[in-house]
């Protein structure tokens, strides 16, 4: 009997030991910090930018981990709670408030369309936990001024147009044939209408004459009529604000119909569009310059930081990200940064760390192009598109200049169309 | 004239005679069916891809794949109206043809929606430089699918009239179309009649598809607009006529591409639809349709 009652102290006090122990362990791995991930996977047209977004955003996750976690917080590891949003608002607020109070992730990501991210971002300020915006666009995301809200990789779609315009100044001057006459181009949506508000501004303050300015409907059948009355019209620059369908319509009646004009500029989307090039075809698209959201392999993936990614993405995926993968992957490694900085995974800590964020010069703006300083509505005012032209069929990119890939020259203005071969 | 208009006016007629190609399979189905085809606009995105297919894996000339995609579209038609719109059709013989109304408008939505999974979201266009080929007549200039598009829409278009004025077929549609109880009296069957009538009217879309696939590149919604397009020709050119879909289609181009030239471009969208509802209003037979008892 007696035996047995010591047996059992000892089994109860190695127990003890071995719990206490274990505990102890536990707190050495330190906890990891887990990481609300909003983004459309499906239900919605921006589903497949979403899936490109997602597999970036994993990837920075786990080069993160693999890197020895987060040091300021005894390497913990990131961990993400990711959720689809289905391009749907509804579903982006309710899974906001999930996130927040049932998962309590101290910080979000997301959620590439506007407007899912305007409405569900209003969730994260009311509970004070940080939310760093990717690539939404709507200028009230961050005009509201609100404390919690980052936009350190997107500026309004203003932002596009005023590139484009600086761009057309710089190369006119460049190149000592300044553009006159301007025509602007544009889908009636939301979207054209903003960029065109700022363009007409713009050239009217840099003394350029708009000599078009029309709008049309967004996927319309015949864009015939609008190509001949720019063709009247003789502008030097053409400015066109297209989405995917509309874009490849008129490049392909411009070159056709052969409108020539020192450049015609589009304002990435349609004219960025994957499709775009292949759809035209390589000699529509010849000279035909563009904004853009990233400047591109040869301009951007300079760096062994940059390489791995770019090497790793494309080794898992078999397919090569665009800006929109580039710029997932940055905006993980923004908040790591932050996170180094807070010391804790806590949402307040993490708020005061990213609206404290510079970044300059480093691997992570090196492969977007710009850097990173927030002003105070939490706008990240350094983000800037560039401008590449497209030749046999590639995206160069010409602006800024010191982006140019070496050996490339840009030809402004570009040769006529019945000039070419 | 100064050269911008002629070649606007010339555009104009140019893109008309295709907008009356592809109304034309949709008057002649109401006209002798009574019935409204709103998956109309889907149709013709099939007849976009198949045309694409043929292009692409069989190797053919954009317009080498006509015949091919008329066929095709042919038989679609048929067995469209044999075994999805025919039974609905027959349950609802004594009343208005309501269920074919929904029914088509069902099968918009359900086949944009499978060409969005089979082909995927992307524009598409078939490959080779021909379609980008231009002619150029002094200051004007024109590309191969433009004249092309004008002189087959045009040759189609005679060719369908001509066949139902002139054969037997084509009498017994327009009888079954004129009065379907005394068609039936004189021995006309009326099922084999919707058949031949509806695919034909398909077939007729299958060139139109065809020649526009060599203009606008295809995506599974691309028959949406061009669709509401239709209707709008149709109304003015008179329901049920064939020919006066042709002017129809002529009418509406020359007024979207000389319109564009003196106001924005949005304008003379609205102006169409202006006019359209304004013939509704006083001449509801159409422009260029025969009043009706």
């Amino acid at each position: 009997m007696k035996n047995q009652r010591a047996w059992r102290t000892a089994i109860t006090a190695l127990s003890a030991l071995a719990v206490a122990g274990w505990a102890a362990a536990g707190a050495l791995a330190a906890d990891p910090v887990r990481v609300g991930y909003l983004i459309p996977l499906s239900g919605t047209a921006a589903a497949s930018i979403g899936q490109e977004m997602s597999k970036a955003t994993h990837l920075a996750v786990k080069h993160i981990n693999a890197a020895g976690g987060i040091r300021s917080m005894g390497g913990a590891q990131l961990q993400l709670v990711e959720v689809d949003t289905r391009g749907d608002p509804k579903v982006g607020i309710t899974e906001a408030e999930r996130l927040i109070t049932v998962e309590k992730v101290p910080v979000i990501i997301g959620a590439f369309q506007s407007n899912v991210t305007f409405p569900a971002t209003a969730v994260a300020e009311k509970y004070q936990v940080p939310w760093l915006v990717d690539l939404a666009a709507k200028a009230d995301i961050t005009e509201r001024g609100f404390k919690y809200v980052f936009r350190p990789t997107q500026i309004p779609s203003s932002g596009n147009a005023d590139s484009s315009v600086d761009f057309v100044v710089w190369a006119g001057e460049k190149s000592g044939r300044k553009p006159k006459t301007a025509a602007v181009i544009y889908e009636n949506t939301d979207w054209g209408q903003d960029l065109a508000k700022t363009m007409r501004t713009r050239f009217k303050e840099l003394g350029i004459e708009v000599v078009l300015d029309e709008s049309y409907a967004p996927n319309s059948p015949n864009l015939r009529p609008l190509v001949l009355k720019l063709k009247g019209a003789k502008p030097d620059v053409i400015s066109v604000t297209s989405y995917t369908g509309d874009a490849i319509q008129l490049q392909k009646l411009i070159s056709q119909m052969q409108v020539d004009a020192m450049a015609v500029v589009g304002s990435a989307a349609g004219h960025v569009d994957r499709t775009f090039v292949p759809t035209v075809g390589v000699k529509g698209t010849d000279y035909t310059f563009t904004t853009n959201g990233w400047a591109g392999y040869e301009s951007a993936v300079t760096t062994p930081f940059a390489k791995r990614f770019w090497d790793d993405y494309v080794a898992e995926h078999k397919t090569e990200p665009t800006e929109l993968g580039v710029t997932a992957y940055a905006d993980v490694w923004i908040l790591k940064d932050a996170l180094e900085r807070a010391g804790k995974a806590e949402p307040q800590a993490i708020r005061d760390a990213l609206a404290q964020t510079v970044m300059k010069g480093n691997d992570v703006t090196k492969l977007l192009g710009y850097d990173i300083a927030f002003d105070e509505k939490n706008q990240n005012t350094l983000k800037r598109f560039v401008v590449q032209q497209i030749v046999d069929g590639k995206y160069y990119t010409v602006w800024p200049p010191q982006l140019t890939p070496a050996g490339f020259e840009m030809t402004w203005p570009v040769p006529a169309w019945s000039e070419r071969k | 004239m100064s050269s911008t208009i002629t070649q606007a006016l010339l555009n104009g007629i140019a893109s008309g005679a295709i907008y009356g190609l592809i109304a034309l399979g949709l008057s002649l189905q109401f006209g002798v069916m009574k019935i409204i085809n709103f998956a109309h606009g889907s149709f013709l995105m099939i007849a976009m891809y198949l045309a694409l297919w043929g292009c692409r894996h069989l190797g053919l000339h954009p317009l080498a794949v006509i015949p091919l995609v008329m066929a095709a579209l042919y038989v679609v038609g048929h067995v469209t109206q044999r075994w999805l719109i025919e039974p609905i059709y027959r349950k609802e013989a004594t009343r208005e043809p309501i269920g074919v109304l929904i029914f088509t408008t069902g099968l918009w939505i359900f086949l944009d929606n499978l060409f969005l999974v089979l082909a995927g979201p992307d524009f598409q266009s078939p490959p080779g430089d021909w379609p980008n080929e231009v002619v150029m007549v002094g200051d004007l200039i024109f590309t191969y699918p433009q004249v092309a598009g004008f002189i087959v829409a045009s040759a189609v278009t005679l060719l369908l009239v001509t066949f139902l004025r002139g054969t037997r077929i084509g009498r017994m549609i327009r009888a079954t179309g004129q009065d379907r109880e005394a068609a039936s009296v004189l021995g006309i069957d009326s099922a084999a009649v919707y058949q031949v009538s509806f695919a034909l009217g398909l077939a007729v879309l299958g060139v139109a598809g065809s020649l526009l696939l060599t203009i606008v590149p295809v995506d599974p919604f691309i028959g949406d607009s061009y669709g509401i397009r239709a209707f709008v020709v149709v109304v003015l050119g008179g329901i049920g006529s064939v020919g006066g879909a042709f002017w129809g289609g002529i009418l509406v181009g020359i007024i979207e591409s000389m319109g564009a030239q003196f106001m924005p471009v949005t304008y003379s969208e609205a102006m169409i639809f202006a006019i359209f509802l304004g013939v509704l209003y006083f001449r509801p037979a159409g422009l260029f349709g025969l009043e009706e008892a």
